[in-house]
């Protein structure tokens, strides 16, 4: 077998390939007796012609059946000839098979890049402190509170933040009603027993907090209203519309005591074992984010260290059309519309094509590591991180196996737990300057 | 006089014409069933530039054949030779 290869560029080569035709005639000779075997020509019963008729009468399928059965077993002796690594063939061509002839094709492949590992162990890598500052517990506690407070009606209150005031409201926009601009959007002209929660950020209208602030049960307020020129309802946009806001009730936030039963609540047995279950949390989580700080910062310079030009344009191809289908996928359960993921489309494809890029060579380093170091990853492993995903899915671990087998899932899932190993071993094998 | 493809309809390439008559350098031929062996033989060796040493004919009765609509009809009788060559002549099976 002749074999020529033609480097295209680092990562892609041409192999052009001849098989002797010796070895086709046999290949061939083979063929026609198969299909001698089985063939239904008139005037013999079935498999009972001889080679020679069979040949003639089925002389383009046999042609193409030895092209079929020939073509992928010289390619794969080719490439062990050659020892290349094939990550893609991207195309075959110029096949060119005759009886008595020998073979000839072409076959475009991608490669896996070669490159030389810098030395791994021992990254040095700057580790940042980690405390949780009082206030930290302390915020966290206050949102507890905030989470359990309770609203009981109190009339004779004056309105305060964090309350909820029950108000009738009416606009009126140029002498009239708002509902008459807007009667598709009924709430912004009038309302009845309105609840308005008065903290910033939850704002129906534009300063509706601030002018309920201090208002007790019966007082009516006035609020004046810019529509800004580019508001959603074009009939209202730019102009001024006054409200009148009649209170009817104002519903008191009362937050617990943070005492040992609000502690009780939140699972802990007291105050300072609530603060201490916070505090290890936070910790935790600290330290979590950390290490995770730390690991980007191994793979930043990793990546920076190893001279990797060039990539197999296939690879990066598939990679980045992953991402555009997660992040079309992503979009889509957030329910934004076809046309406007239509409409950040070039946004979408570069985006993708930058970070998969990143991904790839990421994958290639982190796999050479992996390689060298024969990190390995054990079915007890799998299951592991099946059962984690499981959870946080929350499907059952069977539904979820089956899924990821019908799309070859647990391969990726094989992967990229090794390379998650591989990113924990050179974490512990990096020098860690204590902060 | 009709010419050899008026004469002889074609090669009948069969299991039996080839693989039993072969090793005895005989061919089948359906022929036109008004023809004789004379006839046959001359348009073999004219066509197939053969020498012909002995010809063997039967007459086949075509087979009954109904059409869908319930029509009774048949098909067409025809006729066999069994044509002997020389030693070494020899008719390339197409």
């Amino acid at each position: 077998m002749k074999v020529t290869v033609e480097q295209v560029n680092p990562c892609r080569k041409v192999l052009t390939i001849e098989v002797p035709a010796d070895g086709v005639a046999t290949e061939y000779r083979k063929v026609v007796n198969e299909f001698a075997k089985h063939a239904r020509i008139q005037g013999f019963r079935p498999g009972k012609a001889p080679a020679a008729i069979a040949e003639r009468n089925f002389a383009k399928e046999i042609l193409n059946e030895t092209r079929e059965r020939l073509v992928p077993v010289a390619y794969r002796e080719a490439i062990g000839e050659q020892k290349l690594k094939p990550v893609a063939v991207i195309d075959v061509t110029d096949v060119q098979v005759a009886k008595g002839m020998p073979l000839t094709f072409r076959v475009t492949v991608d490669v896996e890049p070669d490159f030389a590992l810098p030395a791994y162990r021992g990254i040095a890598v700057k580790a940042n402190k980690v405390e949780v500052k009082p206030e930290d517990i302390e915020q966290v506690l206050g949102n507890l509170r905030d989470r359990q407070g309770k609203f009981d009606d109190n009339p004779a209150r004056v309105a305060a933040k964090g309350d909820i005031v029950v108000i009738d409201y009416a606009g009126t926009c140029d002498g009239k009603p708002v509902a008459e601009f807007a009667p598709e959007r009924a709430e912004l002209g009038q309302g009845k027993d309105f609840w308005v929660l008065l903290l910033e950020g939850h704002e129906f209208l534009p300063g509706i907090v601030k002018a309920l602030e201090g208002a007790t049960v019966g007082q009516t307020r006035e609020l004046k209203v810019v529509w800004p020129a580019d508001f959603a309802v074009t009939t209202l946009a730019g102009h001024e519309a006054i409200y009148a806001l009649t209170v009817t009730m104002v519903r008191e936030r009362k937050l617990p005591e943070m005492d040992d039963d609000f502690a009780k609540a939140a699972g802990a047995t007291s105050m300072d074992a609530l603060r201490d279950m916070v505090r290890q949390n936070l910790q935790a989580s600290a330290e979590a984010a950390e290490i995770g700080r730390q690991k980007d910062e191994i793979l930043k310079w990793l990546l920076e260290q190893t001279p990797l030009p060039d990539l197999p344009q296939s690879v990066v191809e598939e990679q980045a059309r992953h991402i555009i289908r997660d992040v079309v996928a992503e979009n889509v359960r957030r329910g934004v519309t076809k046309d406007q993921i239509e409409a950040h489309r070039d946004d979408i494809f570069n985006r993708a094509a930058q970070s998969s890029t990143d991904r790839v060579r990421m994958d290639y380093v982190l796999s050479r590591v992996a390689e060298a170091e024969t990190v390995t990853v054990t079915d007890a492993e799998v299951d592991k991180r099946i059962v984690e995903m499981a959870e946080r899915h929350g499907m059952p671990q069977q539904r979820l196996r089956a899924d990821l087998e019908k799309r070859d899932g647990l391969e990726a899932l094989k992967r990229s737990l090794r390379l998650d190993k591989t990113l924990d071993l050179l974490h512990g094998a990096a020098a860690i300057e204590p902060a | 006089m009709k010419n050899a493809l008026q004469t002889v309809k074609g090669l009948q390439i069969t299991e039996k014409g080839t693989t039993q008559l072969a090793g005895q350098n005989k061919y089948l031929f359906k022929v036109d069933p008004a023809a004789n062996k004379i006839e046959i033989k001359r348009a073999v060796e004219d066509f197939f530039k053969v020498k012909v040493l002995k010809v063997n004919t039967m007459n086949y009765d075509g087979k009954p054949h109904r059409e869908r609509t319930l029509k009774y009809g048949r098909k067409p009788d025809w006729k066999r030779a069994i044509v002997t060559l020389k030693a070494g002549d020899k008719i390339e099976l197409e």
